[in-house]
């Protein structure tokens, strides 16, 4: 396309008049182009030469002119970014070992963060030092904050070593100091800052999700192009495969399937068989709906007026099926990866997903297994808020996605 | 016409309606001001885009949320202001004293509901009749409309009707409750000419009858000469024009108006050089559906027989007109002779080549000397590719043209010779508008340098005026390059100034074949008789 870069002109008038109907009926957009036409000819579709430089919208750029609007998709997008970002960098964002334990510090409630202090305004958070004391009277815990010592981190501080793409690093985002406890959302039974163990969790639930998704997507998309298209007894037998693969329970189907895992094979690979089981069922559904979107096109005259220039089935499905049907594609898997985040953390929770000492939030969720504990350390229910932070953003961002993805039809 | 004595029925002023779009507000109907008499039928006409539907829509305050109606705009009906009712006092006014037929009888039907229930429900809302009644007079509706069988119909669920008959539904629907005002958008337009004729015919019998006024928006001026008492002509949003239907035809008023009446297709196709070779023959061409249905213990099948043993054979340089209602088999027969579907018998035969037994991969060396053109320009391109990519493809799989240089010269030559402008090249599909992409359809057979294209109803989707341009292009490039076409169509006008021969089909067998004026003027079979009737003269 950049062949005829230079021979384009500027952008003309005619943008503004096409703009307003990018996404609008078919009839609006005949009549944004009846209407460039009206001075140079009475009757529509004149089609005269003078009729040049029009800013082409790609398919991409239209999707995201709708997108765009969508202010509930830009924030899920939004926060898809920004877990992106810590997921990828979570050691550096988190402040502890999350792997360190401290006996010192054994279920310390979370601490609240101040800004202020006697001297004014401080803009790094920092926190006082937690005592816990039992009111002599009611026998009730008393948790008070040592106003005299400030834990101030340090900002973009050294602290526990740490390795990024092979390198060895080991700044941090707060680097709180030694001796001086900075838990903003307490820690676990052994001593272990939450906060971190929250951030670093989500890397393998993240790379579960993507992995599963992956898998799920690819041979799902697969066998739903080669169902749909080759038609016949192959696509008869292949949709019993299919219907076979729904029918079958989920979860106590992966609880059987967990459950017969050898207990000796090593927690990585543990993840990699839970990842192998919860793709085993995922990908029907998609391959239905990726069959159904596949019949559709394949029905359109494109289609035939491919083979009418001969061209190769394998071309036709290259170049005509699989772009059309990799938009739903796209939003199937932003919506498929929450559902598997959901999945995780409950196997993981139940203690049949992910092992210790590898970290996820399911993992995390398992410690407030028993009413006692939740009772007296509420706390170690927090990687809830990252689980439903996740989910729902994701869940934003594909709606927005699938609305805005079709931008031929409205 | 302003001094008229008949009592107003209907008053529009300065109608402008907008659309609030994502980012601005398009105007698609500009101070618009008409007025309709009692018991006269006042025909909208326009092209797509015109803004009669929207204009129709607004005066039954149809129109989607986005919509913006302007401030100066005034509709009086029946000598009251409807313009600021509320959506409670509408409901009172529709499908009461203004009823309204939509364009797509399959769609405005309810499926789930039988015709009697569908017929009532607005007889039981307006009228308060009982069940018992309304069933009565759902009956006596339907014999009003003239449908076949009434009483069995009233049973009857709406996919068992055909879709002249449930336009006669919706018709009796309409009429229910004796509107005053009935609003036709398009009624006509998804039917064939044949039944098309007889809905108009009833509509405007009907009108009589009911002393009602009818609004028929439409985009056949065959339909309005014919039937309506006064016709208005749009464009743009504008009302151009509003004349009594007798002066409008003899002495338009308008530019605008005048093309539109000199744009109904026009002339005869050059003659074929009288030795030219015969390029293409069939010989009992077959195709067959098997068709099942039942349960697993009562399986039964039956074989639709699609093509029925046509016999046909094309000179070169030539255009063989195939027509036929839907459901004929004329596309069915287009695609079977180009083998993009399969064929169950006879004979195919490309300058003395049998097609028929070749497969997929055989047929690809002929792919490039005999190309297709496709009736929807919207579902015949893939949005997703450039129209650069779009008309290249052909070559890229058949490797002509070696360089990318080279491809891209022949597809710029592709495009002027349907005249389009080369430098729209980079843009895509949704940047065209329904006769540009017709165009680019038609460079991306001609890209190939075909010897026979086959045109698959390539003017049926388009509006009039665009129609015109594209049959002179074809007949302009036929004279050019010497194609031979297979055109396939309903429309007897558009057949007349294209096509050489014609042959036409009646549920897949051939009923008549010979020289296109000889069938057109004197048709020899009775089928084709009323075929040539619908299209050519329809009477009120």
């Amino acid at each position: 396309m950049t062949v005829f870069g230079e021979d384009r002109p500027p952008r003309l008038l005619l943008d503004a008049t096409l703009a307003p109907n990018v996404g609008a009926a078919r009839p609006a957009a005949e009549t944004a182009s009846e209407s460039q036409q009206a001075a140079d000819g009475l009757i529509a579709d004149s089609a005269g030469p003078e009729r040049r430089a029009v800013r082409s919208q790609t398919y991409l750029s239209l999707v995201w002119r709708r997108f765009r609007r969508n202010s509930l998709g830009m924030t899920g997008a939004a926060l898809v970014l920004a877990i992106a970002v810590v997921t990828i960098f979570a050691n550096f964002f988190s402040p502890y070992d999350p792997i360190a334990r401290n006996r010192d510090l054994i279920y310390v409630p979370p601490q609240a963060l101040h800004f202020f202090a006697e001297d004014g305004f401080h803009l790094i958070p920092f926190t006082y030092p937690l005592s816990t004391q039992i009111d002599d009277s009611t026998f009730q815990v008393v948790i008070k904050e040592d106003s005299t010592r400030k834990c101030t981190p340090v900002f973009l501080g050294r602290g526990w070593s740490y390795e990024l793409f092979g390198f060895a690093a080991d700044r941090h985002l707060f680097s709180p100091p030694a001796g001086c406890p900075w838990n903003v959302v307490g820690t676990d039974r052994e001593g272990r800052d939450v906060l971190s163990r929250m951030v670093v969790g989500s890397q393998l639930t993240m790379a579960i999700a993507m992995i599963v998704v992956a898998l799920s997507v690819t041979f799902g998309s697969l066998i739903g192009i080669v169902s749909g298209y080759v038609g016949g007894l192959t696509d008869h037998w292949i949709q019993r495969g299919v219907e076979f693969a729904l029918a079958l329970p989920e979860v106590p189907f992966y609880f059987a399937l967990v459950a017969i895992i050898p207990r000796d094979l090593t927690p990585l690979e543990i993840v990699f068989i839970v990842c192998a089981i919860l793709s085993s069922l995922r990908w029907a559904q998609l391959a239905r709906e990726v069959r159904g979107k596949t019949l559709a096109i394949s029905r359109l005259d494109y289609v035939a007026a491919a083979e009418a220039v001969g061209a190769s089935r394998w071309r036709i499905v290259v170049r005509h099926i699989l772009p059309n049907v990799m938009s739903h594609v796209v939003v199937a898997t932003t919506l498929m990866i929450p559902s598997i985040i959901l999945i995780e953390s409950f196997l993981s929770f139940l203690g049949i997903g992910v092992q210790p000492p590898m970290i996820s939030w399911g993992l995390l969720l398992n410690a407030a297994q028993n009413i006692q504990n939740l009772g007296s350390y509420p706390w170690s229910l927090s990687p809830v808020v990252a689980v439903l932070i996740a989910v729902m953003s994701f869940n934003m961002l594909g709606d927005g996605l699938r609305d805005a993805i079709d931008p031929y039809q409205q | 016409m302003d001094s008229s004595p008949k009592p107003r029925l209907l008053e529009v002023d300065n109608l402008s309606v907008g659309f609030k779009l994502d980012d601005g507000v398009v105007e698609a109907v500009r101070d618009v001001s008409f007025h309709l008499d009692r018991g006269e039928m006042l025909a909208l006409v326009g092209e797509s885009g015109a803004g009669k539907s929207v204009t129709a829509r607004a005066l039954m305050k149809l129109l989607p949320h986005n919509a913006i109606i302007g401030r100066q705009s005034r509709i009086n009906f029946a000598g009251r202001s409807i313009d600021r009712l509320s959506d409670r006092q509408m409901l009172a006014l529709r499908g009461n004293r203004i009823a309204m037929i939509f364009q797509e009888p399959m769609s405005s039907l309810n499926p789930v509901y039988r015709i009697k229930t569908q017929i009532s429900e607005s007889l039981i809302r307006h009228q308060r009749l009982t069940k018992r009644q309304a069933h009565a007079r759902a009956l006596d509706l339907l014999k009003e409309v003239r449908i076949p069988d009434p009483d069995a119909r009233l049973e009857q669920y709406p996919h068992q009707l055909s879709g002249g008959q449930r336009q006669r539904v919706m018709i009796a629907i309409a009429i229910a409750n004796n509107p005053e005002l009935l609003i036709a958008d398009e009624p006509t337009t998804s039917l064939d000419v044949t039944v098309q004729a007889e809905i108009l015919k009833l509509i405007r019998n009907l009108q009589i009858a009911y002393q009602m006024s009818v609004l028929l928006v439409t985009h056949n001026l065959t339909v309005v000469e014919k039937v309506s008492d006064r016709v208005a002509v749009m464009r743009l949003g504008q009302l151009l024009e509003t004349n009594a239907t007798a002066s409008l035809f003899s002495g338009p008023q308008h530019a605008y108006t005048r093309k539109l009446l000199a744009s109904a297709p026009s002339g005869r196709p050059d003659p074929v050089a009288p030795n030219s070779e015969i390029v293409l023959t069939t010989d009992d061409l077959r195709v067959e559906y098997r068709l099942r249905w039942g349960g697993v213990f009562s399986r039964r099948s039956r074989i639709l027989v699609a093509v029925d043993d046509v016999k046909l054979s094309i000179r070169s340089g030539e255009t063989l007109g195939i027509v036929g209602e839907s459901g004929s088999g004329k596309t069915t027969l287009g695609k079977a002779i180009l083998r993009l579907i399969h064929s169950d018998g006879g004979l195919i035969a490309w300058r003395g080549e049998r097609l028929d037994n070749k497969d997929k991969a055989a047929m690809r060396p002929y792919r490039t000397r005999i190309q297709v053109v496709f009736q929807d320009p919207f579902s015949s391109l893939n949005p997703r590719l450039s129209i650069k990519q779009i008309i290249e493809e052909g070559l890229i799989v058949n490797r002509i043209g070696g360089s990318a240089r080279e491809r891209d010269k022949r597809v710029r030559a592709a495009l002027v010779d349907v005249g389009l402008d080369p430098n729209t090249l980079n843009r895509f599909p949704h940047e065209f508008s329904g006769g540009q992409r017709q165009r680019v359809a038609i460079a991306r057979a001609l890209v190939l340098d075909p010897e026979f294209i086959m045109l698959d109803e390539p003017t049926s989707a388009l509006d009039l005026s665009v129609q015109s341009q594209i049959i002179d292009l074809l007949r302009d490039l036929q004279r050019r390059r010497n194609l031979t076409y297979l055109f396939i169509s309903h429309d007897l006008k558009v057949v007349r100034a294209l096509c050489h021969r014609v042959l036409v089909l009646h549920q897949g067998k051939v009923v008549e074949t010979g020289d296109a004026d000889d069938v057109i003027d004197r048709p020899r079979e009775d089928y084709t008789k009323r075929l040539v009737r619908a299209a050519l003269e329809v009477e009120a």
